[in-house]
C-alpha cells in the first residue's frame, strides 16, 4: 500500500530532484571557476567573502532553525556554541612551530601538535590539510555538542522565555571562561588565536596542477551539514520535534519523551553551530572570544526570522541575502556618495540603520518572513505549475462547453 | 465479569494543589474489556484523576498500578509532605514502618515478632510495600506501558496533517534511532509505520482527509482523529476525556457504537469521563461518581441512577439544565 | 579588621550604588513582563539612549534643563517603541514579540552608532553627583551615596502608586489576568503606556546615576547593564517590584565583591551563574508567583 503512495508522487519528485541536483552541479562548477579561473577584480573580491560567509551563516541559521523553528525551543545560545567550535578548531590546527608565537604569553601553550600537520606528513600537505581541517571541524562540532549536553540537563526543563534567557546566560559564561587567563595555556586568554589552517590552505593537487578550494570548501561542508539536517527534519524524529513545538502536552501523552527529544535537538543544533563556528574561524583567520557576544546570536535569529521560522530554504536564502546586503550591496550607504552625488547623511553607520529599519519592517509587517514555514522545492514548483495548467485546461474546457450550449 | 484481569487499579490517590484537594482518596478498579465511566459535576476532579493516572501530575499520595504492577506511587513531595495529613498518609511515604499498636506494652522479642507478622501481612497485600523508591514515571513512559488518552479540549498538533498526526503517535514504538532514521537506514521501519497509519486511518474513516490540516476538520472528526491518534500508540487501556463534548445527539449516538466497536476490535479496556448521561448509562459496565474530589458512589448504571446521593449531587443538576 | 573594611569598603559601596542603578532599570523589565509577559530586550538600549541624550543636551543647554529633557525624551522613546513595535503584535505568539524587541534593540544600537560615528561620547559632569566624598577612609563620588537613597525613595513612591492609586490597581489587575481586565473595562492601552512611562522614567534617572561613574557612553553601553538588570528581575521573581530591587542589590554587590577579589573577567559571568542557579532551584524567583498550565 505504501508503495502505491510512493509511485504516485514519483514523476514530479524525480524531475524536481534532477533539477535540484543540476542546479547544485552548476553552482559547484561556478564556485570552482571562481576559485581558480576567474580573474581577480572588484567584483570577485566582494563576491568570494560574501559567498564564504553566506555559506557559514546559512549553516548556522539552519541549525538555529532546527531548535527554534522545528522544536519550538527558544534558545539564544548559538553564539556560545559557535565560540566553542571556533576555538576547538583553531586550537587543534595551529601548526606546531607557530605555538610559541601564538601563545607568547603562555609559554607556547599546552597543546603542541596540529592535526592538519600530522595528517600532512602522512597524506601529503595539501590533502592532509583538507582532511585535517575536516577532522578539526568535526572536533569543534563534537565539543560544542558535549557542552550542549551538559548545559541541556538543567536548562531544557525551563519554558519559553526562561529558556531563552538561561541559554543566553550560558553563552556569556562560556565567553568569560574562554577569556580567562587561567585557561590561557589552551585558549590563549583574551589574546587572538591565529596562524591556523584557513580557507586559503584548502587546495588539491591533480596531475601537477594545484586547484584552490577557497569557496568550495565552506560550501561543501555547509551543504553536507544542511542536507543532514534536512534528512533529520523529514525523519520520524523530525516529526516528533515538530509535535513538541505544536503541543508539548499532547506530544508527551503520545509517548514522546520530551527531555530526550529536546536534548537531541539541542545537541544536534549545537553540533552544527560548532561546525559553523569552526568555519567562521577559518574564514576570519583569527579567533577571539569577544565578538561571540549576544548580539551575534541576535543577528542569527534575525536572519532566521527574515527567512521564515520553520523553513530551511528560507534560512539559507535569508543568510545569503543578509550577508550580501550588509557586507556588499548596502555598502554605498556608508560611502557618502550615491550615483556620483554626494549625500551628506550617507556616512559611516547609515547602512546599519537602514538595515535595521528593514528588519523591523519585516518583523512587524511580514512576520512570516520570506518563506513562512514552507520550503522552496522544485518538486513543489512543478506541482504548482501542473495544477495551474490543469486548472487552465479545465477552464478552457468549461468555456468550450459553455460555447456549445 | 468477575474473574477478569485487573487492568487499572487506583488506590487512595490524592491530589492536592496548595490547600485545594482536587482528588481525595480515590480508589477505583478497571478490569479487562470493561467500559467504565467516571462522572461527576464540573470541578469534581475527574480530569485531575486522569492527569494523575497518565503522569501529568504526581499525586500527593496514593498509588496506581497497571496490569497488576505498581506504576505510580508517591511520597508526598516537598511542601506537600508537610501539608498532607490525610488518610493513609503513611502508607505510601518513604518511612512506611511498623508502629506498635498504641497502648500495647510490647518489647523485645514480642515486638519483633509483631513487626514480622505485620510485614508478612503487608507483603501479602502488596509485594512492593517496602520498596521505598518513588515511582513517578513521566507521561510518555506511561503511554509506553499501554495507556493512551484523549483530551477534554482536543489537543491535536495544529500545523500538521491528519496523516502526520497519527504517524507521529507511531514514533514511540518504532525500532530506530536518530541516526538510522536520519540516514534512512531504517527505511523498512518507516514504511511499516506509514502502512499501519494508513490502515488505521482507513478503518476510522479518516483516510479521505489524510492531507488536510488536522484542525481544519469538523469538530466531531477532530475527536475521532484524537481517538485514532491514541489508538496508534497500541494501548491496552484507553482514557477518553469527554469524547462526546460538543457533539449533536446523532453523533453522540454513533459514538456509543464506535466506542464498543473499537473496544472489541483492539481488545481495549476503556475508562471515560462524560457528561452526556444517556451515553454513559448506555455504554458503561460500571460507573464511579466523584463529587468534590471524593468518590460518592460506584456501581452498575441502574444502581447509580437510583442512588440518592448521586441524584442530590449530580443528576439533579442535570435535570435543571 | 579596620584595614579589611577600608580595603573592601569601596567595593561594597560601589556594589550598593551599582545595585541601586540596576534596580532602577530592573523595574522597567519587571513591570513590562508583569503586564505583557514580554522580555523587553530593548530596555537596556533605551537606557543607553538616555545617556546619549544627556551628552548631546548638556552640550548646549544648562544641566538642569538637560536633566528634564533626558527624562522626557526617554519616556517618549519608550512609549513610541511600545506603540510601534509591540502593540501591533499583541495577539501574535510570544516569540514574535520577543523578536521584535530584539529588533528594536538592534535598531537603537545602530542608530546610536550612526549618530556618534562610533566614537565614545564623554559623559558630562553633573554637579553634586560627581563631587568627591570620603567615607571611613574611602574616597568616592557623591553618586555612590545618593544612588541607594534616591532608589529607595523612588521605589517607595512607586509601590505607593501601585498599591494606592486607581492606575496602580488597574496595573495589578492587568498583570493578574490580561483578558479579564480588558473585559472589566480597564483601558489596557493606558495601563501599558503608563508602565512604559514609569519604566523609562526610572531608566532615565538610572542612566544619569550610572554614567556619572563612567567616563563615556558607547552604543553598546546599555546591553550589559540591561541584561544584568533583567537577571535581577528574574532573580527577584519577574513581575515583582520589591523582588527586582532586592535582586538588583544582590547582583550589584556580588559583582563588585568579585571584582574586588581580582576576578574581573567573571564579574559578568557570575550574574548569569546566579541566574541559572535561581532558575533551577526556584524558577519563579524569590518573590515570583507560580504559574500552572491547565491540561
Amino acid at each position: 500500500m505504501g508503495k502505491k503512495l510512493k509511485t504516485k508522487a514519483a514523476p514530479e519528485q524525480r524531475t524536481g530532484t534532477i533539477i535540484a541536483a543540476a542546479c547544485l552541479a552548476v553552482l559547484y562548477i561556478f564556485l570552482f571557476l571562481l576559485d581558480n579561473a576567474l580573474p581577480t577584480n572588484s567584483f570577485t573580491v566582494m563576491l568570494i567573502p560574501v559567498l564564504q560567509k553566506g555559506a557559514i551563516f546559512a549553516l548556522v541559521c539552519v541549525s538555529m532553525n532546527l531548535l527554534n523553528g522545528f522544536t519550538g525551543l527558544f534558545s539564544l545560545g548559538q553564539a556560545g556554541f559557535m565560540l566553542i567550535g571556533a576555538y576547538s578548531y583553531a586550537i587543534f590546527s595551529i601548526p606546531a612551530e607557530q605555538h610559541k608565537a601564538v601563545y607568547q604569553y603562555f609559554d607556547g601553550g599546552a597543546i603542541q601538535f596540529s592535526i592538519p600537520q600530522i595528517l600532512g606528513n602522512v597524506l601529503g600537505p595539501n590533502f592532509g590539510n583538507i582532511i585535517g581541517a575536516v577532522i578539526c571541524i568535526i572536533i569543534g562540532g563534537i565539543v560544542a555538542a558535549v557542552f550542549a549536553a551538559l548545559i541541556g540537563i538543567p536548562v531544557l526543563r525551563l519554558k519559553s522565555d526562561y529558556l531563552a534567557i538561561a541559554t543566553l546566560g550560558f553563552a556569556e559564561i562560556l565567553r568569560a571562561f574562554f577569556q580567562w587567563d587561567g585557561l590561557g595555556k589552551i585558549t590563549n586568554g583574551s589574546n587572538l588565536l591565529r596562524k591556523y589552517t584557513n580557507f586559503h590552505d584548502m587546495k588539491i593537487q591533480v596531475g601537477g596542477m594545484i586547484y584552490q578550494l577557497d569557496t568550495i570548501f565552506p560550501f561543501l561542508i555547509a551543504t553536507i551539514s544542511i542536507a543532514i539536517i534536512v534528512l533529520l527534519v523529514n525523519s520520524s524524529y523530525g516529526r516528533a520535534f515538530k509535535s513538541i513545538r505544536d503541543d508539548e502536552i499532547a506530544a508527551e501523552a503520545m509517548g514522546i519523551n520530551l527531555f530526550r527529544h529536546k536534548m537531541m535537538s539541542f545537541v544536534i543544533s549545537s553540533f552544527f553551530a560548532g561546525v559553523g563556528g569552526a568555519l567562521l574561524a577559518m574564514f576570519q583567520t583569527t579567533v577571539q572570544a569577544a565578538p561571540f557576544r549576544t548580539s551575534m546570536t541576535y543577528e542569527i535569529l534575525l536572519m532566521v526570522v527574515i527567512g521564515g521560522i520553520g523553513s530551511i530554504t528560507g534560512s539559507v536564502i535569508a543568510a545569503f541575502l543578509y550577508i550580501a546586503s550588509s557586507e556588499w550591496w548596502l555598502r554605498f550607504l556608508d560611502s557618502g556618495q550615491f550615483m556620483d552625488m554626494s549625500v551628506p547623511f550617507f556616512r559611516d553607520g547609515f547602512r546599519k540603520v537602514v538595515f535595521s529599519v528593514i528588519i523591523m519592517v519585516i518583523v512587524l509587517f511580514f512576520s512570516r518572513g520570506i518563506m513562512g514555514d514552507k520550503e522552496l522545492s522544485f518538486t513543489g514548483m512543478i506541482r504548482k505549475f501542473k495544477k495551474k495548467k490543469a486548472a487552465k485546461a479545465a477552464k478552457a474546457e468549461a468555456g468550450k462547453e459553455g460555447d456549445a450550449e | 465479569m468477575s474473574e477478569r484481569q485487573n487492568v487499572l487499579h487506583v488506590e487512595n490517590a490524592t491530589m492536592q494543589f496548595g490547600g485545594v484537594v482536587a482528588v481525595n482518596n480515590l480508589t477505583l478498579d478497571v478490569n479487562q474489556g470493561e467500559i467504565v465511566a467516571l462522572i461527576g459535576p464540573n470541578g469534581a476532579g475527574k480530569t485531575t484523576a486522569f492527569n494523575v493516572i497518565t503522569g501529568v501530575y504526581q499525586p500527593t499520595n496514593g498509588m496506581v498500578s497497571f496490569m497488576g504492577k505498581p506504576m505510580i506511587r508517591n511520597h508526598p513531595q516537598g511542601k506537600m509532605q508537610k501539608l498532607y495529613k490525610g488518610q493513609n498518609a503513611v502508607m505510601y511515604t518513604g518511612d512506611y514502618k511498623f508502629q506498635a499498636p498504641e497502648g500495647s506494652e510490647l518489647s523485645g522479642e514480642a515486638l519483633k515478632k509483631a513487626e514480622k507478622e505485620w510485614k508478612q501481612g503487608e507483603k501479602a497485600r502488596d509485594k512492593h510495600a517496602f520498596s521505598s523508591h518513588v515511582m513517578d514515571p513521566t507521561p510518555d513512559h506511561i503511554t509506553k506501558l499501554g495507556i493512551a488518552r484523549t483530551f477534554q479540549n482536543i489537543r491535536l498538533w495544529k500545523s500538521m496533517t491528519v496523516f502526520d498526526n497519527v504517524l507521529i503517535a507511531k514514533h514511540m514504538r518504532a525500532k530506530h534511532n536518530v541516526f538510522s532514521a536520519t540516514f534512512r537506514t531504517s527505511r523498512k521501519e518507516e514504511q511499516r509505520m506509514r502502512e499501519e497509519t494508513e490502515a488505521l486511518l482507513r478503518e476510522q474513516g479518516l483516510w479521505q482527509f489524510k492531507d488536510d490540516i488536522a484542525t481544519s476538520l469538523p469538530y466531531g472528526l477532530q475527536r475521532r482523529l484524537e481517538i485514532a491518534r491514541a489508538l496508534a500508540t497500541d494501548p491496552k487501556l484507553l482514557l477518553l476525556d469527554e469524547p462526546a463534548a460538543g457533539m449533536n445527539p446523532q453523533e453522540t449516538l454513533e459514538l456509543a457504537d464506535f466506542i464498543h466497536e473499537i473496544r472489541d476490535k483492539y481488545n481495549l479496556t476503556i475508562l471515560l469521563i462524560e457528561h452526556h448521561m444517556d451515553l454513559v448509562m448506555n455504554i458503561s459496565d460500571r460507573i464511579y461518581v466523584l463529587d468534590f474530589g471524593s468518590l460518592i458512589a460506584q456501581g452498575v448504571p441502574e444502581e447509580i441512577q437510583n442512588n440518592q446521593r448521586v441524584i442530590d449531587a449530580y443528576l439533579g443538576v442535570v435535570e435543571d439544565e | 579588621m579596620s584595614e579589611f573594611i577600608s580595603a573592601n569598603l569601596p567595593y561594597l559601596l560601589a556594589g550598593i550604588s551599582v545595585g541601586g542603578q540596576y534596580a532602577l532599570i530592573a523595574i522597567g523589565y519587571t513591570m513590562v513582563y508583569g503586564i505583557l509577559r514580554l522580555i523587553n530586550f530593548a530596555h537596556g538600549d533605551v537606557f543607553m539612549v538616555a545617556g546619549l541624550v544627556m551628552v548631546y543636551a548638556s552640550a548646549s543647554l544648562p544641566i538642569g534643563v538637560s536633566v528634564i529633557l533626558v527624562i522626557v525624551a526617554t519616556i517618549v522613546l519608550g512609549v513610541v517603541i511600545e506603540k510601534v513595535a509591540y502593540k501591533p503584535l499583541r495577539s501574535a505568539p510570544r516569540m514574535s514579540v520577543m523578536i521584535s524587541a530584539i529588533g528594536v534593540s538592534y535598531l537603537l544600537q545602530n542608530c546610536a552608532l550612526y549618530f556618534t560615528g562610533g566614537l565614545p561620547q564623554i559623559y558630562p559632569v553633573i554637579p553634586f553627583l560627581s563631587d568627591q566624598v570620603t567615607i571611613a577612609g574611602a574616597t568616592t563620588k557623591m553618586v555612590t551615596i545618593v544612588t541607594p537613597i534616591l532608589t529607595l525613595i523612588l521605589i517607595f513612591l512607586l509601590v505607593t502608586l501601585i498599591q494606592k492609586t486607581k492606575i496602580g490597581m488597574a496595573m495589578r489587575a492587568v498583570s493578574k489576568d490580561f483578558e479579564t481586565s480588558e473585559l472589566m473595562g480597564i483601558k489596557i492601552n493606558n495601563v501599558i503606556s503608563m508602565t512604559f512611562v514609569i519604566g523609562c522614567f526610572l531608566a532615565a534617572v538610572g542612566s544619569m546615576l550610572y554614567f556619572t561613574n563612567y567616563p563615556s557612553v558607547i552604543p553598546t553601553s546599555g546591553a550589559m547593564p540591561g541584561l544584568k538588570a533583567f537577571v535581577a528581575a528574574v532573580f527577584g521573581g519577574i513581575g515583582s517590584v520589591p523582588g527586582a530591587v532586592i535582586g538588583a542589590f544582590i547582583i550589584g554587590i556580588c559583582e563588585n565583591i568579585i571584582k574586588g577579589l581580582g576576578l574581573t573577567v567573571f564579574s559578568d559571568a557570575f550574574t548569569f551563574v546566579l541566574l541559572i542557579v535561581i532558575l533551577l532551584v526556584k524558577p519563579t524567583g524569590i518573590f515570583g508567583e507560580k504559574a500552572t498550565d491547565k491540561v
